[in-house]
């Protein structure tokens, strides 16, 4: 058996690791970094850049350089707020197969999770440089309130990168089980997650090894990408008012500004003031480029953020109130993600929780330790008295990771914690008049399965449809549509004579599955839901880059093994592909004939 | 609070899995009917660190993993339930007009088998002994057995009730 490694795939940094005897060990590139930008770079003249050395390539080849690409995953790129962000990314994103978003670079089409997938390689090669053994299973976190096409477009990623994806795990709550792991804590935290494109608020409650979340929310669009596109504005007004040139419509203009605008703010996380040349923004097709100057203090900066800031802290508001919680009853608040950093959200934290941060924790690093010790534990590969050497701050403070004694013979797990968590938002279903009712409210326990009877809206209706949305408002249109599932030949019979049982079942990885049963004829469908706009490769085709100092026969083995593996994915992706065919011919047909 | 060993999981398992569409939500969770939201969340942990399938993801087969999963997946219905009390009050109503429709006052037989099965098999015998006892008439070994076997699950509610109704 291979290692099994804790991926914090971030929108704009990654970072993996292992939790080991001596304790969760970080993979580093080879300049030492421990955090890697999720960026991916595909020279024109071939090959594949990755990691920190294809961040810097953001700037001097930008068309084929992807990053961000978390932003896109499993979306549908018809969604107004992903155009919004797409517009502000300098490589091209078209629409493809099931409204997917399909990112174009160099002539080659991927889809997104294959664009993760590479990120997710490149580290899963770094541990395996590291750690001296072969990598076959992840556990990566997401965002608390990804949806389910979010989750399944990370486990496809994973999945084309060729590990066994263990558990898909909420970010905070993995920040809160590397900070409480082995410290017999009793304990409400609150985990704060403000990265690069979205944030994420959960309480849980730490009862020594149980770490229960009480709540979460938190905001997709919402993340120091946002912060840097507002500064981007701001440098763009200024060129357009001192050079009268516009640069909002030139993406090479805009793109310049943006890293520039990404400088400026990290500059005013330890400085009052910042200002100087912007140099080397190209304004048109032949290369001509300008400069513009500027200056921006703390406080202006401030108040152009307070906005977002607030917003962040609305989202607390709302989480403690939807837990019965007060702020008084909050023991701990954890900061997790590089936006943390910035004054006012640090100050508008510590206000609103009138306690200040948590500091023993390393913001880039904690969530990678969480999904390490939870990728050992449900590997069964910790044992009983292991220690966690922890990050620069916390090595002051180490962390026992003392996983138990298992019961002789029995148990092999020690399993010392436990995570419950929870649904971030009310899983619903359609009833008549444009109407929805919860099925399951937003912060249920999972894996959970609920079940209910429902029946026909009409007398002998033949059919009925089970439309599944996700959102807290009561008139469908205004939830996110999960998807629908198809219930067929129900014997006629008066308007409510029909009983249907329909089952949610959301899985461990917070995924929702759905099922419909006919009492009277015992009739039964089951589906996963099929997104609109999640990945449905059409091209799961990737190429093997083979470590260098294989003997012929070794590199034969290794290409013989991934020709098997692509063929399968390939079959597979065409079943899923006639599938989802399938399924949007259903629901066309049901438009015409004007059934609920 | 520790995993459960292999063998009582696979117990448990055998003995809930046929009964698991007659339970409620307190028996599912091992709580009397009356338990207040500490009692009810403290159950709960207690089961989900005896339990969880992520606690047993290496010892099982995946197929006693699935039904794990099935069975876990109902008890985190039944805490959802229970510890919010406008939810709970709604459950309570309908579950009482359910009750109506299949027998009145009396437990259906089948809810009797799917609550028993939940017991252990010592507290199976016992129950079923005080039964026997009581068909006697002989009501004090009947309730000693009852104690007895409430003594081994102290929360069940199913339990109690026969204990009150003996009385
Ligand atoms: N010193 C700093 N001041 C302000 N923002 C920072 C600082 N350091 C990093 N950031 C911002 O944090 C974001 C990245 O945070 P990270 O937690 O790595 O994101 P993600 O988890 O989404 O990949 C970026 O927008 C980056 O500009
Ligand atoms: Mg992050």
């Amino acid at each position: 058996m291979g290692l099994s490694i804790g991926i914090d795939l971030g929108t704009t940094n990654s970072v993996a690791g292992v939790a080991t005897p001596e304790g969760v060990r970080l993979a580093a590139d080879s300049k030492g970094n421990r955090v890697h930008a999720s960026v991916v770079s595909l020279p024109a003249g071939g090959g594949r850049i990755l990691g920190n050395s294809a961040k810097v390539r953001k700037a001097t080849d930008p068309s084929q350089t992807i990053y961000s690409a978390k932003r896109l995953i499993g979306q549908n790129v018809r969604a107004p707020l992903v155009q919004l962000a797409m517009a502000s990314l300098p490589y091209p994103v078209e629409e493809g197969n099931n409204q997917q978003p399909i990112i174009v670079v160099g002539g080659r089409r991927m889809t997104v999770p294959e664009v993760s997938a590479m990120v997710l390689t490149h580290l899963r090669q770094l541990c395996e440089e590291q750690f001296e053994e072969e990598v076959t299973g992840a556990v990566i976190t997401v965002p608390a309130n990804f949806s389910d096409s979010q989750r399944q477009g990370t486990k496809e990623a994973g999945r084309i990168a060729g590990l066994e994806v263990m558990r898909l795990v909420n970010e905070p709550t993995a920040a809160a089980l590397a900070y409480g792991y082995g410290r017999s804590m009793d304990q409400r935290v609150a985990v704060f997650d403000f990265g690069g494109g979205t944030f994420d608020f959960s309480v849980l409650k730490i009862d020594s090894d149980i770490f229960e979340v009480l709540g979460t929310d938190g905001e997709f669009f919402l993340g120091g990408d946002d912060i840097d596109q507002m500064i981007a504005e701001f440098l763009a007004s200024q060129m357009n008012r001192t050079l009268h040139i516009d640069p909002r419509p030139i993406p090479t203009a805009m793109n310049r500004l943006s890293i520039a605008a990404e400088q400026i703010k990290q500059y005013l996380t330890s400085n009052e003031e910042a200002g100087g040349t912007i140099d080397g923004i190209v304004v048109n097709n032949s290369g001509k480029s300008v400069s513009v100057e500027f200056e921006l203090s703390r406080d202006k900066f401030d108040s152009m953020i307070e906005g977002y800031v607030e917003r962040t802290i609305d989202v607390c508001r709302n989480v403690l109130a939807s837990t019965g919680l007060e702020v008084k009853d909050i023991d701990d608040v954890i900061m997790v993600g590089g936006s943390t950093r910035i004054p006012l959200v640090r100050q508008r934290l510590s206000e609103y929780f009138a306690k200040e941060p948590a500091t023993r924790i390393n913001p880039d690093e904690v969530v990678a330790h969480g999904a390490a010790i939870q990728a050992a534990m449900l590997a069964g590969a910790v044992h009983e008295g292991e220690r966690g050497e922890l990050t620069d701050e916390l090595a002051d403070n180490p962390m026992p990771i003392d996983m138990g004694i298992p019961e002789e013979g029995e148990t092999s797990q020690g399993g010392a914690a436990l995570l419950l968590d929870v649904t971030p938002a009310t899983l619903r279903i359609a009833t008549a008049g444009g109407y929805s009712e919860p099925f399951l409210e937003k912060n249920s326990p999972i894996p959970i399965e609920r079940t209910n009877l429902f029946t026909t809206a009409h007398a002998n209706q033949s059919r009925v449809v089970i439309e599944c949305y996700r959102g807290g408002a009561r008139r469908q249109d205004e939830n996110e549509l999960l998807g629908s599932l198809e219930l067929n030949d129900i014997p006629p019979g008066d308007r409510g004579e029909a009983e249907i049982e329909v089952t949610f079942r959301v899985d461990p990885d917070c995924i929702l599955h759905v099922r419909a049963r006919d009492l009277r004829t015992e009739n039964e469908v089951e589906a996963k839901l099929n997104v609109i706009g999640a990945p449905v490769s059409d091209n799961f085709r990737t190429t093997l880059d083979l470590p260098e100092g294989l003997s012929e026969k070794q590199a034969a083995k290794l290409r013989q093994k991934h020709e098997k593996e692509q063929q399968k994915l390939e079959k597979k992706a065409e079943k899923e592909r006639a599938k989802a065919e399938k399924q949007r011919v259903k629901m066309a047909k049901r438009a015409e004939t004007g059934e609920s | 609070m520790r995993p459960w060993s292999k063998r009582e999981l696979l117990a448990y398992l055998d003995r809930i899995m046929p009964a698991l569409e007659g339970l409620d939500h307190f028996e599912l969770l091992d709580v009397p009917p009356d338990a207040d939201d500490k009692t009810i969340q403290g159950a709960f942990h207690n089961m989900a660190g005896g339990l969880h399938p992520d606690r047993h993801r290496n010892v099982l087969s995946p197929s006693q993993h699935e039904r794990l999963i099935v069975v876990y997946a109902r008890i985190a219905e039944a805490y959802r339930v229970l510890r919010s009390p406008e939810h709970r009050e709604k459950y309570l109503i309908d579950e009482a007009k359910r009750r109506k429709k299949t027998t009145t006052t009396v437990r259906a037989p089948q809810e009797i088998a799917s609550a028993l099965a939940l017991l252990s098999p010592k507290a199976q015998q016992l129950y079923r002994r005080a039964i026997a006892a009581k068909r006697t008439g002989d009501t004090a070994s009947a309730v000693l057995n009852l104690r007895m076997a409430l003594a081994k699950h102290p929360q069940s509610g199913f339990l109690k009730e026969a204990l009150k109704k003996l009385r």
